[in-house]
């Protein structure tokens, strides 16, 4: 793992079964949106172990008709979405804070829990994504102090704290605690 | 027989620790070996959940309502 510099990660593992189902659907996704992967599968594809069944991606507010091009494009592609099939209702659903899922029709899981941005931290981690490149692949993830402090001071479940653990440790002389510190304040007080 | 004096408390602490020294002992191999290496131990497990995952004969409905989504 090289931390090549302060907005990219160098990883020269294997792809798993998780990792090129993530590239699978992020090359469709990215060709109608900007996106950010958080939470757990970041972790993960920094060496944590252990598996997820969904990937939570960020994704800018759209307009309804930009969602029903992304919608139709991972339709074309075999993906469904679980909430529903209504176009309408899936724009509702984003639109008010809640995330929806699409899997691998007829499938349910692995999922990609997808969420329009919502506050500050969410279009921050839009703007300054940190990219984790495996061989000529790019994903583009939460940085990763935003992704500590996120997950120890507004998460803060078992796995949450064992996910920002691992981050810190693997990444330890490459964090800015300063800042982890500074969002951890700001998210406090929230 | 003498009942046991076991602190449900006590334990979930105890498991805790044992996870976070999990935790700890593998992201120091992660840092001590190559992608490589870590990746492979790192793919069994997550290859071999991806097959159980991908056989759930779940229904949206039915997914949705488990994680409380419904």
């Amino acid at each position: 793992m090289e931390f090549a510099d302060k907005n990219t990660i160098k990883l020269s593992k294997e792809l798993s079964e998780l990792d090129k189902i993530v590239i699978r659907f992020i090359d469709i996704l990215k060709k109608y949106t900007d996106y950010v992967i958080v939470s757990g599968y970041v972790a993960i594809l920094l060496g944590r172990d252990g598996g997820t069944e969904d990937i939570d991606i960020i994704i800018p507010k759209k307009t309804k008709n930009e969602l029903k091009l992304l919608y139709e494009g991972l339709a074309k592609n075999g993906y469904w979405c679980l909430n529903s099939s209504d176009l309408d209702e899936i724009y509702g659903m984003l639109s008010s804070k809640h995330s929806v899922r699409f899997a691998v029709e007829p499938s349910v899981s692995p999922n990609f829990e997808i969420k329009f941005s919502k506050d500050l931290y969410d279009n921050i981690a839009l703007k300054n994504p940190l990219m984790v490149k495996i061989g000529n692949k790019g994903l583009k993830t939460s940085f990763l102090e935003l992704q500590i402090a996120y997950k120890e001071e507004v998460l803060t479940g078992n796995k949450d704290l064992e996910d920002a653990r691992h981050i810190r440790l693997i990444a330890k002389g490459s964090l800015n605690e300063n800042l982890i510190n500074e969002y951890k304040k700001q998210l406090r007080s929230k | 027989m003498k009942k046991s004096k076991i602190n449900p408390e006590e334990i979930r602490k105890l498991n805790n620790q044992d996870r976070m020294w999990f935790v700890e002992y593998w992201a120091n191999y992660v840092k001590t070996h190559t992608d490589k290496e870590w990746g492979r131990q790192q793919n069994i497990l997550i290859n071999s959940m991806m097959k159980n995952v991908k056989n759930s004969k779940l229904t949206p409905k039915e997914y949705l309502e488990i994680k409380g989504e419904l």
